[in-house]
């Protein structure tokens, strides 16, 4: 009892992320954010993007102010990142954050590195309002309740109330707490397991890069009420369903290679698919806290028709995310960072073998990911006022295609950001909705692609 | 309520320009410049135009002065003697002025302009008597010294992302670095032989007063909490 007391206050210790002395406040990064700056640069920025259409163009003078107070409400958000000995932390962006244009491709041309560079920041576009944060601060959950707050207090600026209460939106006349920004992997870990197997390295698109700083984000709307009909047909989930079809868009493309390039290529397909652990734990963090589940298929083994494909990832979800392999992946991450060998290896060390690991063992091991947030809501008032939310995954050079879902209204939006040339990945996926009877309509961000 | 045209957003009521893209909104459109000016009011001056009086003033009193130096030697001795100096300063800082004021755009060549000038400008005033003797031993090195140390504390400065007690750590190692080359120029023009005494002494006091005010502006004088550097 004494052990798992002491176990219980040694885990509050390590998630505690926030700190305040004579020089002001200060944070450390999450578990799950210690890989991010030595492994971004400007291209594969490590941004991901949730942003808001309105019915109306936006209002720049409310807008502004109304960032203004939400950052105040997120004073862990905005924050700039800063060199230790040992590991990195985040000091408070001093400057007020402006509002700035968007530009055609998002998330691109940010150096998380470079002092003065706020790690979020919001723009604007016609009657878009997009937020843009760096995997280093938090993850999709994170991101959407400081887009749903800041949406709120815009609107209540223009004048409309929210009429009802939303458990993500926040008030902005409250103190954050200090569980908001607690590290949770540290808080939920539960002691030391073997290591999960290590992958193999996936097999990858082999298209060609985009010029510099384009990023493309092909979008596809389909109306959520006959998905959710389907994935109940097939007897699984909207995720399952959707990670099937992004496998087999995957198979379809390395079957469609000739024999020689086939056998060039690598014969696994793995799809990450991050899962949302406060479902299992109880935290309010909005740092990041989610872990992945791979599907893999062999295409050595044959191709597979999508039922089977459907199926295999229905079940190869269920056995990855239940309590104990949930635990050892936890207790992978944090036992890393925990143990004193590693603590005590200078910064630039630590950031030279990142990189080398995160090559080897991080997307080396992956085709692609699709992240699903779930169903948006708002409350009534700024509610009627939006007419779509957009979820944007952060660029990739190595897998170069990756897709973020969510839903709002009735509509399901599945965003697809690409750094590659080929639109094959996008076409075939759709493609396979579509052959399942969900119409979907198509937009993309780049007017001309060079 | 005004709509910028090409971010498509609302913008406040008195807004110029888009905050965002800075196109100025049709109804504001910057004022033209009216072409008659008052030279006595600078406000409707616009820089280039303050700037081509200054030059037009500077020009103008260094004609007269040289006018003045001229005709005084020549009714003094008859001849172009002593005036040869002070017209060849008058000269000379009439030049740097003049390419300062033209390059005015080009900051590296109006740092670089005058650095060159004054080379020739010490070559040439050592040529007045028609024999070449201080300044290529003694003067052009001295004057190189003090340029490359001052070049080198400016670039340094320009870098530092937070100046303070650095910059006058800088200015400190650059004042060493010119007594250094000072002496040795002076030792080997004076005896041919080179023996740090005076500048050492220089160094040794000023170095480590330029290392404590380094240590201060980025250890003490930022705040900054060894915590945070040395978590483990």
């Amino acid at each position: 009892m004494a052990g798992k007391d002491s176990a219980e206050r040694l885990n509050r210790r390590k998630a505690r992320t926030g700190f305040r002395d004579e020089s002001g406040s200060w944070y450390i990064l999450d578990n799950a954010a210690t890989i991010m700056p030595p492994t971004t640069d400007s291209v594969a920025t490590g941004l991901f993007r949730v942003s808001a259409d309105l019915d109306a163009p936006v209002n720049l003078p409310s807008i502004q102010v109304a960032l203004e107070r939400t950052a105040r409400r997120f004073p862990y958000f905005s924050v700039e990142l800063r060199r230790g000995l040992f590991w990195y932390y985040l000091e408070p962006h001093e400057k007020p954050v402006r509002v700035e244009l968007d530009p055609e491709s998002p998330s691109q041309s940010f150096r998380m590195r470079r002092r003065g560079t706020c790690l979020f920041r919001v723009r604007v576009r016609g009657r878009r309002i997009a937020c843009e944060f760096s995997h280093a601060l938090t993850d999709g959950t994170g991101g959407v309740r400081f887009l749903k707050t800041l949406l709120v207090e815009y609107f209540r600026l223009r004048g409309v109330e929210a009429g009802g209460e939303d458990p993500d939106v926040y008030r902005l006349d409250e103190k954050p707490e200090a569980e908001e920004y607690e590290d949770a992997y540290n808080r939920h870990f539960s002691g030391v397991y073997p290591h999960p197997e290590a992958g193999k390295p996936a097999f990858q698109l082999g298209a060609r890069l985009l010029p510099r700083h384009q990023y493309r984000v092909i979008s596809g709307v389909l109306p959520l009420a006959p998905a959710l009909a389907k994935a109940k047909e097939f007897g699984v989930s909207l995720t399952e369903l959707l990670a099937a079809a992004y496998l087999d868009a995957l198979q379809s493309i390395w079957f469609s290679a000739p024999e020689k390039e086939r056998r060039r290529q690598r014969p696994v397909a793995a799809v990450e698919i991050p899962v949302n652990m406060r479902k299992f734990y109880p935290t309010k963090s909005n740092r990041n806290f989610s872990l992945f589940v791979l599907l893999t298929q062999d295409y050595r083994l044959g191709r597979r028709d999508f039922a089977e494909i459907v199926q295999r990832a229905h079940h190869q979800m269920r056995m990855e995310t239940d309590a104990p392999s949930i635990a050892r992946q936890i207790s992978r991450n944090v036992a890393g960072t925990r143990s004193l060998l590693v603590r005590l290896v200078p910064l630039f060390v630590k950031d030279f073998f990142a990189r080398i690991l995160f090559q080897a063992f991080g997307e080396n091991l992956i085709s692609g990911f699709i992240s699903n947030l779930g169903p948006v809501s708002l409350p009534p008032g700024p509610a009627a006022h939006v007419e779509r939310f957009d979820f944007v995954p952060a660029p990739s050079k190595v897998t170069k295609t990756n897709a973020s879902v969510l839903s709002w209204k009735g509509n399901l939006v599945v965003d697809f950001g690409s750094l590659g040339k080929s639109r094959e990945l996008e076409r075939l996926f759709f493609s396979r909705l579509a052959s399942l009877g969900l119409p979907v309509r198509i937009e993309c961000n780049l007017r001309e692609e060079s | 309520m005004p709509t910028c045209p090409d971010c498509g957003v609302e913008l406040a009521e008195d807004a110029r320009s888009c905050p965002l893209c800075g196109k100025p909104l049709g109804a504001a459109r910057p004022h033209a410049h009216e072409k008659y000016i008052d030279p006595e009011d600078r406000e409707r001056l616009t820089e280039r135009e303050r700037r081509t009086i200054a030059w037009e003033v500077l020009s103008v009193s260094s004609a007269i002065a040289a006018v003045a130096v001229l005709a005084v030697n020549l009714i003094d001795s008859g001849a172009l003697t002593w005036a040869l100096y002070p017209l060849f300063c008058l000269a000379f800082a009439w030049t740097v002025f003049t390419g300062v004021f033209l390059l005015y755009r080009k900051p590296m060549l109006a740092i670089l302009f005058p650095a060159l000038a004054l080379h020739a400008f010490l070559l040439g005033l050592d040529l007045v008597d028609g024999r070449l003797t201080w300044a290529l031993p003694l003067a052009l090195p001295i004057a190189l010294d003090a340029e490359l140390s001052a070049a080198a504390a400016w670039l340094l400065s320009r870098v530092s992302k937070r100046k303070g007690a650095n910059l006058i750590a800088l200015a400190l190692l650059a004042v060493v670095t010119l007594c250094i080359g000072v002496e040795f120029t002076l030792d080997r023009f004076l005896s041919g032989r080179v023996a740090l005494s005076w500048s050492a002494i220089v160094a040794f006091t000023l170095v480590p007063i330029a290392c404590f005010l380094f240590y201060l502006h980025y250890r003490v004088g930022k705040k900054t909490n060894l915590r945070k550097l040395f978590r483990l």
